[in-house]
């Protein structure tokens, strides 16, 4: 399942060179991280628990700071943006949780409104005034992940599934140039997992926008993904297409800490 | 310890199906025979008896009692020195009064100016010096220039506080030691010993209750004694006459309370922003406004209204602009908690959209608190409605003024029907905020 708008001259949107994270209470949580993406490109992040995958999204859209590096994200620098400037770039990269994080009280519509919100200015995002243009755009986001039925309800009675169905037609509406998503399946049952990876392959295959999923289940992995990066303490241990994964690969990516102990898969 | 021959013995006679009790230190006590059903019920896996043999030895056989283990030394002096302060408290030991006359006084500007100092070098110094990276953030610069400029604000004699000044002539020194003696339990109280705790809560209580002039004698005299039954005939029966009088001023209640409540609303709104620890700009300003609040707080609504009579003159004003201030005081601290309670994922996705500060306080705090504001600003109205009454005794207008002139003249029929159209009041306008509160959550 190769990516037919992926190829060597697409333009690359997100460039990562030597990326360090070192947290406050000095655990170094990655470290020597380079790889680029291409637009259009769907690829998968997998790695055991701990390894950093949450970390690296995290610094990719600015929400915690790097300690070191470079991050290119469509010609920019991020680096040496400004908070202000920071939160215009950050409008344009949709982040999609495990935890969904909508705001239950709001109705479903509202909650992809939010999108736009980096769009708005301070009054009229305080008024809660949307014009017709973004409502226009948060409808039609809603529509792609086939939810417009449920426009009205509050974003509480949704069933899982359906509520990472409005988180992603969320971050649709931002209009992203970038899409990240943290576990977005790891509270779905197998068969919304299968739905919620198709749309947002989907969507990375139409719009053009390259995504990056981290991702525990292998499985699912292989099928969508275009190119998988392997993270183990921190560091990229493969990155390539799906075929060129081996099981040599695995088991170096999910060795376990106790050497003692045998991996799944070291069979 | 057990010898391994014992541990033998009884996994041999768990094998045998028959129950075994242990005793507190882990022998076997006794092996009784019951019935076969409860033979099964209480029987035990060999691993779980080797498990349990040790575990009253290891560290957490206090857990494996039902009480813990009583650490006598404690309680004894726990019991120690809770009896000694009882002999000094009520005179048993007498000791003479000590004459002392000390006199304490110091300018309170230069003190106030001082402990802002004080206060802002612990709170930023020695973080700075840990990370030096932080001496230039714009964190510590505005904290260190509000700092100054409160710090100069009180120097500078801006306000005058005028000099402080206490004299302590005698001590008496009963009541003194007696405070001393209960030094070691305040110190078990902060070591947890919930033991402490329980006698210090029984002195402080026994202390509430030592008031003169207050005693079992007077319950039971306003059951017993003429006036109480007097009072009870004056107010029978209500005179009715009074209540087309009393309408108009009942409804200038309710409008107060109303009035308050919205100065409250639209003045708390804003400020607990600033003091919610979520949604403020900067600690210190979260820190400011916490301490303006609290002070406004500590004053009562109808102390208000009689600090603002000089300023609006007598009359509703006051009481308005009185219950206003300590609606703003009360709900600026219950919503910036409701601010502070909400979920935080959902900030995280509107930091994650390139939302600032104030857009995710739209989006994102508000909508998660608005049930919790809501129903705080309701019953802030039920409350001021209630508390109207007592304001409007220095204010005028509203029942509370009638109440006042009614019982000066001891007119206790009138007052019986302010009283019963005060019941009504409140009971409409509690139905009323729960409707409202069951329409909005
Ligand atoms: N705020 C923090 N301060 C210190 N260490 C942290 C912090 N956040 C995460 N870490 C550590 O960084 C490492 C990587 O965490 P991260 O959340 O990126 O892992 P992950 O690969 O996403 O794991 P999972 O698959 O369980 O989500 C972990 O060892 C974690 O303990
Ligand atoms: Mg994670």
């Amino acid at each position: 399942m190769q990516n037919p708008n992926s190829n060597e001259t697409s333009p690359v949107l997100v460039e990562i060179k030597d990326l360090r994270k070192v947290y406050p209470n000095g655990y170094e949580a990655l470290s020597n991280i380079s790889f680029t993406l291409k637009s259009g490109e769907f690829v998968c992040i997998i790695g055991r628990s701990g390894a950093g995958k949450s970390t690296l999204l995290r610094c990719i859209n600015g929400l915690i700071p790097l300690s070191g590096g470079s991050l290119r994200v469509n010609g920019t620098e991020f680096t040496t943006l400004s908070d202000q400037e920071k939160l215009l770039l950050r409008r344009r990269i949709g982040f999609i949780f495990q935890e969904f994080n909508l705001v239950d009280r709001l109705t479903v519509l509202r909650n992809v409104l939010i999108g736009r919100i980096g769009y708005k200015n301070d009054l009229s995002a305080m008024l809660g005034y949307f014009s017709q243009e973004d409502r226009e755009k948060a409808l039609w986001s809603l529509k792609r992940v086939n939810m417009l039925h449920r426009a009205k309800s509050r974003a509480d009675r949704l069933s899982g599934g359906e509520k990472q169905r409005v988180a992603i037609a969320r971050a649709l509406a931002q209009e992203p140039f970038l899409i990240l998503a943290d576990e977005p399946v790891a509270s779905l049952d197998p068969e919304l997992t299968w739905e919620v990876m198709n749309d947002l392959q989907t969507i990375a295959r139409e719009e053009n926008v390259p995504t990056l999923v981290n991702i525990h289940d292998l499985e699912t992995a292989r099928h969508f993904a275009d190119r998988i990066i392997g993270i183990a303490k921190g560091r990229i241990l493969f990155d390539g297409p799906v075929r060129d994964l081996t099981s040599d690969h695995l088991r170096e990516i999910y060795r376990s800490n106790d050497l003692q102990k045998k991996s799944r898969y070291e069979i | 310890m057990i010898s391994l021959n014992s541990l033998r013995r009884r996994t041999e006679r768990l094998a045998l199906g028959q129950n075994i009790r242990f005793a507190r230190k882990g022998s076997i006590v006794s092996i009784e025979e019951k019935d076969p059903l409860q033979l099964i019920a209480g029987k035990r896996t060999e691993q779980e008896a080797t498990f349990i043999s040790t575990v009253h030895q290891g560290p957490e056989r206090e857990l494996a009692r039902p009480f813990g283990i009583p650490d006598w030394k404690k309680l004894g002096i726990l019991l120690l020195s809770s009896i000694t302060p009882i002999l000094f408290f009520t005179h048993n030991i007498n000791l003479d009064k000590l004459i002392l006359n000390w006199k304490i006084s110091f300018d309170v500007n230069l003190v106030t100016s001082l402990i802002i100092i004080v206060l802002g070098v612990v709170a930023i110094v020695p973080k700075a010096l840990k990370n030096p990276m932080l001496w230039l953030s714009q964190k510590t610069i505005t904290s260190l220039v509000v700092l100054l400029l409160l710090a100069a604000f009180f120097l500078f004699k801006v306000l005058n506080l005028g000099t402080f000044s206490y004299s302590l002539d005698k001590l008496d020194l009963s009541s003194g030691i007696g405070l001393l003696c209960l030094g070691p339990v305040v110190f078990l109280a902060f070591r947890k010993s919930v033991a402490a705790v329980a006698v210090l809560v029984a002195f402080f209580l026994w202390w509430g209750f030592s008031i003169r002039g207050f005693g079992t004698e007077t319950v039971v005299d306003l059951f017993t004694s003429e006036n109480g039954a007097r009072l009870l005939r004056n107010l029978t029966p209500p005179r009715w006459e009074y209540f087309t009088r009393v309408i108009d001023p009942m409804l200038l209640t309710v409008q107060t309370a109303i009035t308050s409540t919205v100065i409250g609303v639209i003045i708390a709104l804003p400020l607990s922003i600033l003091a919610a620890r979520n949604t403020t700009p900067h600690p210190v300003i979260y820190n400011v406004v916490r301490f303006l609040i609290n002070t406004i707080r500590a004053v009562p609504a109808l102390i208000w209204a009689l600090l603002l009579i000089p300023f609006v003159g007598l009359g509703p004003g006051a009481g308005i602009l009185g219950l206003g201030l300590h609606s703003v005081s009360v709900l600026t601290k219950l919503f910036a908690e409701s601010f502070e309670s909400v979920k935080p994922q959902p900030l995280e996705a509107l930091n994650a959209v390139g939302a600032n500060g104030l857009k995710t306080f739209r989006w994102g705090v508000f909508p998660q608190a608005f049930p919790l504001v809501a129903s705080y600003s309701i019953f802030n109205w039920e409350s001021n409605g209630r508390d109207s009454t007592v304001v409007a005794f220095v204010g005028g207008g509203g029942v509370g003024f009638l109440l006042q002139q009614n019982l000066s003249v001891l007119d206790y029929t009138n007052v019986a029907v302010l009283l019963i159209v005060l019941i009504i009041t409140v009971a409409i306008m509690d139905r009323f905020s729960d409707f409202i509160r069951s329409r909005i959550i």
